[in-house]
C-alpha cells in the first residue's frame, strides 16, 4: 500500500515538474532535436568507418546499428528519468540532501521525482530510428523476423535499468567520497559506449568486465547476438532481464547502505 | 608584460592541487581510447585504407585521444558565461590587462598542466598497449610542437568565442553542445577527415576543428609535412581577429548596459 502511494505521489510530482518545463516549449523542442542531432553525428562517424570497412568482427553495419540503437535507447531513457542522479553529488557537496531526508517518503523516490529531463528523449528517438532502420533492412534480408525485433526493443527498455543501476551505485559513492560525477564517466558512459559495438572486438579482460561488474553487455549484445544467430542459446534472452534486475537490487542495497552512512555537511 | 606568464603559472599550480581526482578522469579517457582503438582494429582486420595501415589507425586514434585534453576539454566557454551571469566579468574587464590575452595566458597554464599530467601519461599507456610511431625525421618534432601549440590555441579561442557569446544570449548550453558535436564530427578525431563521405571531407578539412586533431596527427605519423600547418596557422590568425573583435563588442556592451 505504501509503495502504491509512493508511486502515485511520484507521478504527481513528476507531472508538476513537466508542466513547469512545458512553459518553455520552444526551448524544449530545440533541445529535443539538438539531442537527436548530436547523437546522429556520433553514429554518422561509425557509419563513415563502416562505409570503408564492410564489417566489424563479423557484424555488418545494420547489425551494429541494432547494438547502437538499443544502447542509445537505454542510455537516453535513463538520462530522461534520472537527471538528478546524474549530478547527485551536488546534493552532498551543497548539503541539500538534508531537505530530501525530511520528507516522509523513500529518498530515492523524492530525488527522482524532482525532475524529468524530457529533452533526453531526443537521444532515444534517434536510437529508435537507427534501430528501426537497421531492423527493417535485416528483416528484408530475412535475417530476423518481427518477433525478434520486438524482443530486442523490449529488452532495450528493460535494459534501461542497467545504466540506471550503474549510475545509482556511482551516485552512492558520493555518500563516502563527497564527489561522484567524474566516476560516472568511468562506470557508466564508457561501458555504454563500449556496448555500442560487438563485445568480441575488446580484449578479454574488458569483455569480462562488461559482462560482470559493469553488465552493459546484457542490454543488447548477449540477446542480439543470439537473435542474429551468432551464438548463445535461449538462456541469453533470459539472462538480460535477470541481469537488469540483479543490477538494480545490488545498486539499491548499495544506495541504502550509503544512505545510512550519510552525515550532513552541516551547512 | 610579466603578468601573462604569471597567470599561466598560477593556473598550472591550481591544477596541481587536483592531481588525484584527475587520475579518475584519465582512467575514463583511457577506457574510451581503448574502445575506439578496438573498433579500428576490428574494422581494419583485413587491411587498412587510404594512407593508413591498420596499426597507423590505432596510433592515430591513440594520439588523438591523448590530445583531447589540450585541444577541446577546457572549462566550457573558459568560464566566461558564469562570469557574465554573476557580474564578475565587469571586474575582469576593468583590469588593466588585455582580456583576451589574460584568458589565453591563464588557459595556457591549464594546457601546460594537462599536457604533462594527462596527455603524456595517456600517450604512455597507449604506447605500452599498442606501441607508437617514433618520428624519424628530426624536423617532425619541431612541426609537431608547432601543431600542438596551434591546436591548443585554436581550441581555446573556439571556447572563448562560445563563452563570450554569453553576453548576447543566455542559451550558452547549446553553443557548447554545438562546439563539441562539431569537434566530434569534423576534427577527424576518430575518422581521418579525408575518409569522411562526400562533401563532408573538404568541409571538415577546411574547418577550424581539423587543426585540433587531424593535422597534428598527420604530422605526428609523418604522413604530412609542413603543409599541414597551413590551415592551423590560417585559423589561428582568423580566430585571433574574431576573438578581439568580439571582445571589443562585448566591452562596449558592458560599458553601455552594465553587463
Amino acid at each position: 500500500m505504501n509503495t502504491v502511494a509512493a508511486f502515485r505521489l511520484y507521478f504527481k510530482l513528476v507531472s508538476a515538474s513537466l508542466r513547469a518545463q512545458m512553459q518553455y516549449k520552444v526551448d524544449f523542442l530545440v533541445s529535443l532535436s539538438f539531442q537527436a542531432a548530436l547523437q546522429a553525428v556520433d553514429f554518422a562517424l561509425l557509419a563513415a568507418i563502416m562505409l570503408r570497412f564492410p564489417e566489424i568482427a563479423g557484424w555488418n553495419i545494420y547489425e551494429v546499428g541494432l547494438l547502437y540503437g538499443t544502447a542509445s535507447i537505454a542510455l537516453s531513457l535513463y538520462r530522461t528519468i534520472a537527471p538528478e542522479l546524474h549530478d547527485f553529488d551536488r546534493y552532498i557537496v551543497q548539503g541539500t540532501f538534508d531537505s530530501l531526508l525530511i520528507r516522509p517518503w523513500p529518498t530515492l523516490m523524492v530525488l527522482l521525482s524532482r525532475n524529468l529531463d524530457l529533452r533526453r528523449l531526443g537521444g532515444a528517438l534517434q536510437g529508435a530510428l537507427i534501430f528501426g532502420i537497421s531492423a527493417r533492412r535485416l528483416a528484408a534480408e530475412c535475417a530476423i523476423g518481427s518477433m525478434e525485433i520486438w524482443i530486442m526493443a523490449a529488452l532495450a527498455l528493460v535494459g534501461t535499468l542497467i545504466p540506471f543501476s550503474l549510475a545509482l551505485i556511482t551516485a552512492s559513492c558520493a555518500f563516502w567520497f563527497g564527489r561522484s560525477a567524474d566516476l560516472q564517466t568511468f562506470t557508466m558512459f564508457a561501458p555504454i559506449t563500449a556496448s555500442q559495438y560487438p563485445l568480441t572486438i575488446y580484449p578479454g579482460w574488458l569483455r569480462t568486465l562488461l559482462l560482470s561488474i559493469l553488465p552493459v553487455g546484457f542490454i543488447n549484445y548477449i540477446p542480439i547476438r543470439f537473435l542474429l544467430g551468432k551464438g548463445g542459446s535461449w538462456w541469453s534472452l533470459a539472462a538480460s532481464p535477470v541481469a537488469a534486475a540483479a543490477a538494480f537490487l545490488v545498486a539499491y542495497s548499495f544506495w541504502s547502505l550509503g544512505h545510512r552512512h550519510y552525515h550532513s555537511a552541516g551547512s | 608584460m610579466r603578468v601573462f606568464p604569471l597567470l599561466a603559472q598560477k593556473a598550472f599550480r591550481r591544477n596541481l592541487q587536483y592531481r588525484a581526482s584527475h587520475v579518475v578522469t584519465n582512467a575514463a579517457s583511457l577506457v574510451f581510447g581503448f574502445i575506439y582503438i578496438a573498433v579500428w582494429q576490428a574494422a581494419t582486420a583485413r587491411g587498412g585504407t587510404g594512407d593508413y595501415s591498420p596499426v597507423q589507425f590505432a596510433w592515430y586514434t591513440a594520439f588523438n585521444q591523448a590530445m583531447l585534453w589540450i585541444t577541446i576539454f577546457f572549462q566550457n566557454g573558459l568560464g566566461i558565461p558564469e562570469a557574465v551571469y554573476t557580474g564578475a566579468i565587469a571586474l575582469d574587464m576593468m583590469r588593466p590587462v588585455d582580456y583576451h590575452g589574460m584568458m589565453v595566458a591563464r588557459e595556457f597554464g591549464n594546457v601546460w598542466y594537462s599536457f604533462w599530467f594527462r596527455t603524456v601519461p595517456l600517450f604512455a599507456v597507449f604506447t605500452l598497449a599498442i606501441g607508437a610511431h617514433v618520428p624519424q625525421r628530426p624536423e617532425t618534432y619541431l612541426l609537431l610542437a608547432a601543431a600542438i601549440v596551434l591546436a591548443a590555441y585554436i581550441g581555446l579561442c573556439l571556447h572563448y568565442v562560445v563563452g563570450i557569446a554569453a553576453f548576447w544570449t543566455i542559451q550558452s548550453r547549446w553553443a557548447y553542445q554545438l562546439l563539441h558535436t562539431a569537434h566530434f564530427g569534423l576534427s577527424g578525431f576518430m575518422v581521418p577527415v579525408e575518409l569522411l563521405p562526400g562533401i563532408l571531407a573538404p568541409i571538415a578539412a577546411a574547418s577550424p576543428f581539423a587543426p585540433l586533431q587531424y593535422y597534428p596527427a598527420r604530422i605526428y605519423l609523418e604522413l604530412s609535412g609542413a603543409e599541414a600547418l597551413r590551415m592551423p596557422i590560417l585559423w589561428a590568425v582568423l580566430l585571433t581577429v574574431i576573438c578581439r573583435v568580439l571582445t571589443r563588442l562585448a566591452r562596449k556592451k558592458l560599458e553601455i548596459q552594465g553587463g
